[in-house]
């Protein structure tokens, strides 16, 4: 039978179609997280319509807004103005401070560490099957990403990792909020150390803390710990909000998160964490 | 044929940067509309199941690509979705608004069940549970394709 014949049978054209995603489950099930060169392929293909499509949004919506706020933008401008003058004056003083405590070499040097560590990104697209499990953000291999970097909004709060596929001007990342997930963590208040991972649902636990310990506070500060040697030590996590003792032999610890998944437009991701906390 | 291969590969892009738009707007619209699905099904009925497979296929893979699940996964259920849609479609009575959002709705119901029984058997972790806005994407799919179809239809009355 030819392959034109073999096509007009749509039974057989649908049942084959059928086996090759059945085939294409059975490949990606045994690798885990790893990406096939057909999802990388397509990743690389359709990122691209994304970066446009979020960016040319925030243009229109930029736009409007410039207009609509541009009489209040006046006389916040006036208002701003006052401020900067106090601001460039209290600046010249820490400045002078900060002088005083390092040499200007070390001072130039640790600021361009920072500088090259930083890489700011934009959200560009969100997981399809559940958004607190990943996005793709619009930095990518050309920008010296790779897999396994620390990811934190705007405000320093950790949100998650980068992970595959890595393409030219695109990356996912893992969130925190994943099952996926795992992040050594350590409580502020008593030092309790665990591994951290998502509910799938907006909230993590903190995993294999045992039932007979007595750590763990409701209200206390998490952060990472460095064990995992992917997240630097110190990135701000979430605060506990719940404590129970299950049946179980480990305690069941919710951490609500501190970043907000509606508010992540603008993310930094951190590269070379270990050289600026050297 | 180029010409209705051109409209299915700009039916897909404008999936993805619809769905795009949405996540941009406020994440859980992701859940409530999937644009895939829509495009799927809305290719089915009009062109027939076998284009309706190969949509399937094609838009699926490209979900699956833009999450971090299986890959495959949705690919599998939008394509026996979208070739029931297409085969279905022709046996139906499918005229009014109101039969092809009921017929919509139960496709796209299908379609739910397919992907989450999969993603059931593979994480042993229910999607339904976890993502609770899934509920209304049949609804909202059928309604969103029936309009559609409708409007496809009143543009060009030879499909």
């Amino acid at each position: 039978m030819s392959p034109t014949r073999l096509l007009k049978n749509k039974f057989l054209t649908a049942g084959l179609l059928v086996i090759f995603h059945l085939l294409l489950i059975s490949y990606q099930v045994p690798l885990g997280s790893k990406t096939t060169l057909l999802e990388k392929i397509l990743f690389a293909l359709f990122s691209p319509v994304q970066k446009a499509v979020v960016s040319s949004g925030r243009v229109i919506a930029g736009t409007w807004h410039n207009i609509k706020d541009l009489a209040r933008v006046n006389r916040e401008n006036q208002q701003l103005e006052k401020e900067i003058f106090f601001l460039r004056h209290e600046n010249l003083l820490l400045q002078e401070k900060l002088r005083l405590s390092l040499e200007q070499s070390e001072l130039e040097e640790s600021l361009k560490l920072v500088a090259e560590t930083v890489v700011p990104a934009r959200v560009i697209g969100f997981d399809t099957s559940n958004y607190y499990r990943s996005l793709t953000i619009d930095r990518g291999r050309a920008d010296g990403l790779a897999r396994n970097l620390p990811v934190c909004d705007k405000f320093g709060n950790l949100i998650g990792r980068t992970a595959e596929p890595v393409e030219s001007h695109a990356i996912r990342v893992l969130l925190i909020t994943s099952e996926d997930s795992g992040v050594a963590v350590v409580s502020v208040g008593d030092r309790m150390p665990g591994i951290l991972s998502g509910d799938g649902q907006g909230r993590c636990l903190v995993k294999y803390v045992m039932s007979s310990s007595p750590a763990g506070l409701e209200g206390d500060e998490i952060l990472t710990s460095g064990f995992d040697r992917v997240f630097p030590p110190g990135l701000k996590v979430g605060r506990i909000i719940q404590i129970s003792t299950q049946e179980g032999i480990f305690k069941k610890i919710i951490v609500k998160p501190y970043f907000d998944i509606r508010e992540l437009e603008l993310v930094a991701v951190l590269k070379n964490t270990d050289q600026i906390l050297r | 044929m180029v010409r209705k291969g051109f409209v299915l590969v700009l039916g897909l892009l404008l999936a993805v940067a619809l769905y795009a738009l949405l996540g941009w707007l406020e994440p859980a619209l992701v859940m409530l509309i999937n644009t895939f699905s829509i495009l799927v099904i809305l290719t089915a009925i009009v062109y027939g199941e076998l284009d309706g497979a190969i949509m399937g296929t094609c838009a699926g893979l490209a979900q699956d690509a833009l999450s971090h699940g299986v890959f495959g996964l949705a690919g599998l259920s939008l394509t026996i979705s979208g070739f029931l849609a297409g085969w279905l479609s022709r046996k139906l009575d499918l005229r009014t608004f109101y039969k092809r959002s009921v017929f919509i709705f139960i496709l796209s119901l299908g379609q739910l069940f397919i992907w989450t029984f999969f993603y059931y058997l593979i994480f042993r972790k229910s999607l339904l549970y976890t993502q609770p806005g899934l509920y209304l994407q049949p609804a909202l799919t059928a309604l969103l394709t029936a309009a559609l179809v409708k409007l496809f239809r009143r543009v060009n009355p030879t499909v």
